[in-house]
């Protein structure tokens, strides 16, 4: 096994130890030794993580995906792609072991990249966790559970296929329903863990039916071999599978849209997203590492994962989507008075973000964001932490205020959270999202000038980048609304400001993100791992291909991978199928206009400073000039509107827990009590009525007939009776009976025959 | 032709290379013989017995590892083949006898009478050697004798607790109905050899081949039909199982455990090596013998199962429960059986029956650690509290949650639910019956139906481990047998996660040496005449 993927493999089982051992021994160790424990597996998971990505990045280490003219590029090396034949399925096309589901890993840049940033921020969230739950009764519980989901998470990112994605997807959903429901005494918090769960369930359904597209039609589901496949032809007409059976590209948009669905639930898009705020009941740590900057990732992962086999259509699903959740949550966001239930809704809209991205083609900007966010918002999240800590486990933002004098660290470093997801330049947040811009911005042009050019209406597309701009705007200005109300101005509640405190343990983790939150942008190398993971899934598909086809070795095919996917949205695109290199000149001439129109961009540029500034100048004395604005008459509504999450509970608790399951339960009801009870009593009572013949034969015939016999043999004397005599003979005799059947029907088949 | 006269007369020395092929069976030898010496030089025989004999059992399982299939064609003038399915057939036997002497260890070992012992393991052994000899026979008077060989040491093994009422019972019985049936075998025999001058099975002139060149007669039938008898009571195949219970209630429980898997799988290897000789020989005309053969294996298979599971349901003894179990499961593999004679006859399709071989070793594979594990916990219980009724497992999941958790896995496989090896092994038999569709689809319904009738009293007795409460005290079982109940456990997890690969060796190992050679170009085969 090459060395990255071994390191990677050890990363992703630390974890897995650290939860059996505290499963068994966690009560023995007790607190703090079970948080140590559990702390000291994942800086082990995370060693490894750190290691595997030196050796990536020096190139030495190439797998079996090794390529040649790889040099010209980057890292040097391929994925590290190891299935192995797992489940016999009969079918299968084009894969490494015909009639067999796979397993195994995929390891690529992104996942490199992907297991540096889980396992740090895991790490960082064990250490503050140690701190913040240092007086829970449950201590080693909650270390148990956040190695399972360490263990979770990295085996979704390690998985080589979506079977196996799927199952660690369920099992972070697990751990994440019971880590929210941590503190399951507190009613709140069992009802939120449940219905995390059961929203999740309700996107489960469309990862499933996805999949199962997936595998009815290729007998497949390893990533890269999708990939392959499904780029044969492209994705503009009806696919060709090697076995010459089309793939309509209709049912390639309800696959795509199904496995959208999936992540629609895991990364809280809209309207699955009602469960995330509510997620906030669990520990906060919790909240950091999973509903900020992992599991809730995992959704957008997933897309980009099976960026490569999206239609068009598809993605246009997934931007629209992307783009209704971002300004949602940020519109939201706006008058929030629960500091973790702003953060919440800011995720949600972060997320947005990355999967508008996604959906809009920019692939790179996705991913660099959901990495740089995961940074940053760890760290609002911990801050969040420490203040609530501070505050005696208080998260109303009405009384806090003034805090920084008495919390100085946490101010400072969650500032420089704030700043970095405003996209103040020269933080980490401000290149992803300048990308993401950059490229909406492309995507609008070009998109608006195709349209044009087919004669119809362009306005649309310009909502592409003008949405997320201004939600830009609405995010500098919430987030920095979001630290004056806690840190600045006169303190609101002077007994809980008497007695804020810091605690010291918590500086480490907060100090490490924030150095993190600013240098992640443009000093890590992010971007280029991802460009990198980009040419290596293409890199590798066209060797999938060369070698499916039995094309001669040497020759690179024609094959789009990523870049084409970019422009692929637009009515009658004929950008599929060409040379890579054409691709990319085409994306960089796109760029280029869209750089032409600097004042758009300028726009985007200055949202942090003007968000930010409104809003230090609206909450710089606390709610005294909010509470102005608010009489201006429709305020005050719009204000509830958004402060009850507009409302979507109480919507959803209408039509569907009311309106469907009060009128469903009466029909499954009636059909349980007639029809499936009727089935199941009757299978039990043929299933009694055939064992209780069975008995009776046993008892009555041939007991009958033992006892019968036993009388017969009564003169054969003592020592043979004991030995049930009569029981052998009826053996033998119905042995014999058997074979003088059995003879004569071969007597008669034979003379028949 | 190949027959006797010709080798009368002339003294016969096999060379080293027609031994070496045969070294596990030779190494069982010796550890017979050392078995037997052992008592001059150890005052208390008993363990120091077993440690022989695990020995011999260890030396014999590497020597297959390191010596493997033999492609040189017939052994010992053609009485004998080392070919894949053998060799398969011989590693799983001896991991199996291994943990039978472990379970022994920790069961029986400390009440057995001092002295017992050499006399205990020359028997296991001596069946051990029957066993791997059944499937290595390619001669019907080698057949006779290792079937024979495998059968009297188990007939005393059945009875070896001397003072024990049940066990010498069980094992008067046990001779009896193995009398009858193996005289109709052998009567059977006889008439082969009668009706085609030869007692060779596969090769040029071979019965197989002669059958399949002068077709069916009655006594053709009869005979085959008398065969299916003698290899049917090895099976305990439904209507010739009535031993089955009866033996494992009365024997001690190492012996029931080793008689559930190990004299069964033989007898299921050798039918497959019959069949398949007579199915390849005949692969390219549909011929209504194979149809006919077919039928009356899967209905076999099918009444076995049923009877097998419904009878379950009302034992409250566990060992007739697993009695019963592992009736249930002969029925399943049988079905499969039929699959291997009825793909040559309807579809000239050798490489079904290949497949079905390969779901039957798949299966045998796995139904040996659901056995041994089963049969070890059930052992080990025994032993603490002197109890094999279900009834007084209550509160297992409290008294010993170790033994309740691996017995509970061990049952749950044998049910066939998912997360263990039982799973995979049930839905390699369901994909393989129903790859061939038709008259395969009852056989997919009856075994369905099956597997939910079993369902319910294997988790009656789980039921009972973990929600019948009782204050009896905690049990520590013996390290050495928990340690076999939890490695056959954990293989039963573990096999769900490696399970491709272990299918693929099974699939390697799938093949019969004098099978049509043209289509079974197997690198193992390279086929050389005999001297």
């Amino acid at each position: 096994m090459p060395l990255p993927a071994l390191l990677l493999l050890i990363s992703t089982l630390l974890p897995l130890a650290a939860f059996g051992v505290l499963l068994f021994a966690g009560r023995r160790l007790g607190n703090p030794l079970a948080g140590m424990v559990g702390t000291a597996f994942v800086a082990g998971s995370f060693a490894c993580a750190i290691a595997a990505m030196i050796f990536w990045l020096s190139g030495g280490a190439g797998g079996p995906g090794q390529m040649a003219g790889a040099a010209e590029w980057g890292a040097g090396k391929g994925p590290i792609v190891m299935p192995i034949a797992w489940l016999p399925t009969g079918g299968g096309i084009s894969q490494d072991h015909p009639g067999y589901l796979d397993v195994g890993l995929y390891v690529d840049s992104l996942t490199v990249a992907m297991f540096s940033m889980i396992t740090l921020v895991a790490l960082v969230v064990h250490l503050f966790s140690i701190g913040y739950m240092a007086h829970d009764r449950n201590f080693p519980r909650f270390f148990t559970y956040l190695s399972l989901f360490c263990f979770s998470m990295l085996g979704l990112v390690i998985g080589g296929t979506l079977l196996q994605i799927f199952v660690f997807w369920e099992l972070v959903g697990l751990c994440s329903y019971l880590l929210i429901g941590f503190w399951h005494e507190k009613r709140s918090a069992a009802n939120a863990a449940t219905k995390a769960f059961v929203t999740n369930r309700i996107g489960d359904f469309g990862f499933l039916i996805g999949m199962g597209i997936l595998f009815y039609h290729l007998g497949n589901v390893s990533l890269p071999h999708l990939h392959a496949m499904l780029h044969t032809a492209g994705l503009g007409g009806p696919v060709s599978l090697a076995d010459g059976t089309k793939f309509a590209p209709g049912l390639l948009t309800i696959m795509g849209v199904g496995l959208f669905m999936g992540a629609m639930g895991k990364s809280a898009q809209f309207p699955l997203h009602t469960w995330l705020p509510d997620a906030m009941e669990g520990p906060t740590p919790v909240s950091a590492l999973i509903h900020a900057a992992t599991m809730v990732a995992a959704g957008v992962y997933l897309v980009g994962r099976i960026f490569p086999i999206l239609t068009p259509d598809a993605k246009l699903f997934i931007a629209i989507i992307g783009c209704a959740t971002l300004t949602i949550g940020a519109l939201v966001a706006l008058v929030q008075s629960d500091i973790k239930r702003v953060l919440a809704y800011s995720t949600i809209s972060q997320l947005g973000y990355m999967m508008l991205a996604l959906g809009l083609g920019s692939w790179v900007g996705g991913m660099f964001h959901l990495l740089t966010h995961a940074f940053f918002k760890a760290l609002l999240f911990l801050g969040a932490g420490s203040v609530i800590v501070a505050a005696g486990h208080e998260q109303e933002m009405v009384r806090f205020g003034g805090l920084w004098r008495k919390i100085p660290v946490t101010a400072v470093t969650f500032l420089i959270a704030v700043l970095a997801i405003a996209g103040t330049p020269f933080f980490s947040g401000f290149y992803s999202k300048e990308m993401i811009l950059r490229d909406a911005g492309a995507f609008s042009a070009y998109a608006a000038q195709s349209a044009l050019n087919h004669g119809q209406s362009a306005g649309g597309y310009w909502l592409f980048f003008i949405v997320p701009t201004a939600v830009a705007y609405l995010t500098a200005f919430y987030m920095m609304r979001c630290w004056m109300l806690t840190f600045w101005g006169k303190p609101r509640d002077q007994k809980l400001y008497a007695h804020a405190r810091e605690s010291a343990v918590m500086y480490v983790p907060l100090v490490l993100l924030a150095v993190l939150s600013i240098i992640g942008g443009k000093f890590l190398g992010i971007e280029d791992l991802l460009n990198w993971s980009m040419r290596e899934s293409s890199q590798y598909c066209t060797q999938l291909l060369a070698k499916d086809s039995g094309a001669a070795a040497g020759g690179e095919m024609k094959f789009a991978g990523f870049a084409t996917a970019w422009p692929a949205h637009l009515p009658n695109e004929e950008s599929l199928g060409e040379d890579e290199p054409v691709v990319r000149e085409r994306t960089a001439s796109q760029r280029a206009q869209i750089e032409g129109h600097h004042l758009v961009l300028q726009f985007a540029f200055w949202a942090f400073a003007v968000g930010m500034g409104l809003a230090g100048a609206v909450y710089w004395k606390g709610y005294a000039v909010a509470e102005m604005l608010l009489r201006i008459p429709p305020a005050r509504w719009i204000r509830n509107w958004l402060y009850r999450g507009m409302y979507f509970d109480e919507l959803y608790q209408v039509v569907w827990v009311d309106g469907i399951i009060l009128g469903l339960a009466a029909i499954c009801r009636g059909f349980d009590r007639r029809v499936i009870d009727g089935a199941v009593n009757g299978t039990a009572a043929v299933t009694r009525g055939f064992s209780g013949l069975a008995g009776w034969i046993d008892r009555w015939v041939v007991d009958g007939m033992v006892n019968g016999a036993g009388e017969l043999a009564h003169g054969f004397g003592a020592a043979m009776r004991s030995a049930q005599s009569g029981r052998i003979r009826l053996y033998v005799m119905v042995l014999m009976a058997a074979v003088a059947l059995g003879l004569a029907g071969a007597v008669l088949m034979a003379l028949s025959g | 032709m190949n027959t006797l006269p010709v080798a009368i007369g002339l003294p016969y020395v096999p060379d080293w290379g027609q031994l070496r092929a045969f070294a596990p069976e030779l190494w069982l030898i010796a550890a017979i013989v050392a078995v037997l010496l052992t008592p001059f030089f150890v005052k208390k025989p008993n363990a120091a017995c077993g440690w022989v004999a695990l020995v011999g059992l260890l030396a014999a399982l590497v020597s297959v590892f390191v010596v493997g299939v033999d492609g040189t064609g017939e052994h010992f003038r053609g009485l004998m083949v080392a070919d894949p399915v053998s060799v398969f057939w011989k590693g799983l036997l001896l991991m199996f006898v291994i943990g039978i002497v472990l379970m022994w260890f920790s069961t029986t070992a400390p009440t057995m009478h001092q002295g017992d012992g050499p006399e205990f393991f020359t028997l296991l052994l001596g069946a051990t050697l029957g066993m791997s000899l059944m499937a290595s026979t390619s001669n019907l008077l080698m057949l006779v004798i290792a079937v024979e060989l495998a059968s009297l040491p188990s007939y005393v093994l059945a009875g070896f607790r001397k003072t024990h009422l049940a066990g010498a019972e069980a094992s008067l019985k046990y001779i009896l109905f193995g009398a009858a049936t193996s005289s109709i075998m052998v009567y059977g025999l006889s008439m082969l050899y009668g009706l085609y001058g030869t007692l060779q099975i596969d090769g040029p002139g071979g019965l197989a081949q002669q059958i399949a060149t002068s077709g069916g007669s009655a006594l053709l039938w009869m005979a085959i039909f008398s065969l299916i008898v003698g290899l049917g009571f090895k099976i305990s195949a439904v209507p010739f199982h009535f031993w089955c219970p009866d033996v494992f209630e009365g024997a001690s429980i190492e012996v029931s455990a080793f008689l559930s898997v190990a004299s069964k799988g033989a007898g299921l290897v050798l039918l497959m090596r019959v069949m398949m000789s007579f199915a390849s020989a005949q692969a390219y005309e549909s011929t209504p013998l194979l149809n006919h053969l077919a039928v009356l294996l899967g209905v076999l298979g099918a009444i076995t199962a049923t009877v097998g599971n419904t009878a379950a349901f009302v034992q409250r003894n566990i060992k007739r429960l697993l009695a019963y179990s592992s009736i249930a499961h002969a029925g399943y593999m049988l079905c499969i059986v039929s699959l291997l004679v009825r793909g040559p006859a309807v579809k000239a399709d050798l490489d079904l029956a290949s497949t079905a071989a390969q779901v039957v070793l798949f299966y045998l594979a796995v139904y040996l650690f659901m056995n041994l594990g089963a049969f070890t916990v059930a052992g080990l219980i025994e032993r603490e509290t002197g109890t094999e009724r279900i009834a007084d497992y209550a509160g297992m999941g409290r008294r010993s949650p170790l033994m309740a958790f691996c017995l509970s896995a061990c049952l749950f496989s044998l049910v066939g639910l998912p997360p263990f090896a039982g799973f995979v092994a049930k839905v390699n038999v369901f994909w393989a019956l129903m790859q061939n569709g038709s008259w395969w689809w009852w056989l997919v319904g009856v075994i369905g139906v099956n597997t939910v009738l079993s369902l319910y009293y294997y988790v009656r007795v789980i039921k009972v481990m973990y929600l019948d409460d009782s204050s009896s005290a905690p049990i520590w079982p013996h390290p050495l047998g928990a340690g076999v109940a939890v490695v056959c456990a954990a293989i039963l997890v573990f096999m769900l996660i490696a399970f491709g690969p272990i299918n693929r060796l099974a699939g390697h190992y799938s093949h019969f040496y004098g099978v049509d050679q043209t289509t079974f170009t197997a690198e193992f085969s390279s086929s050389q005449p005999p001297p």
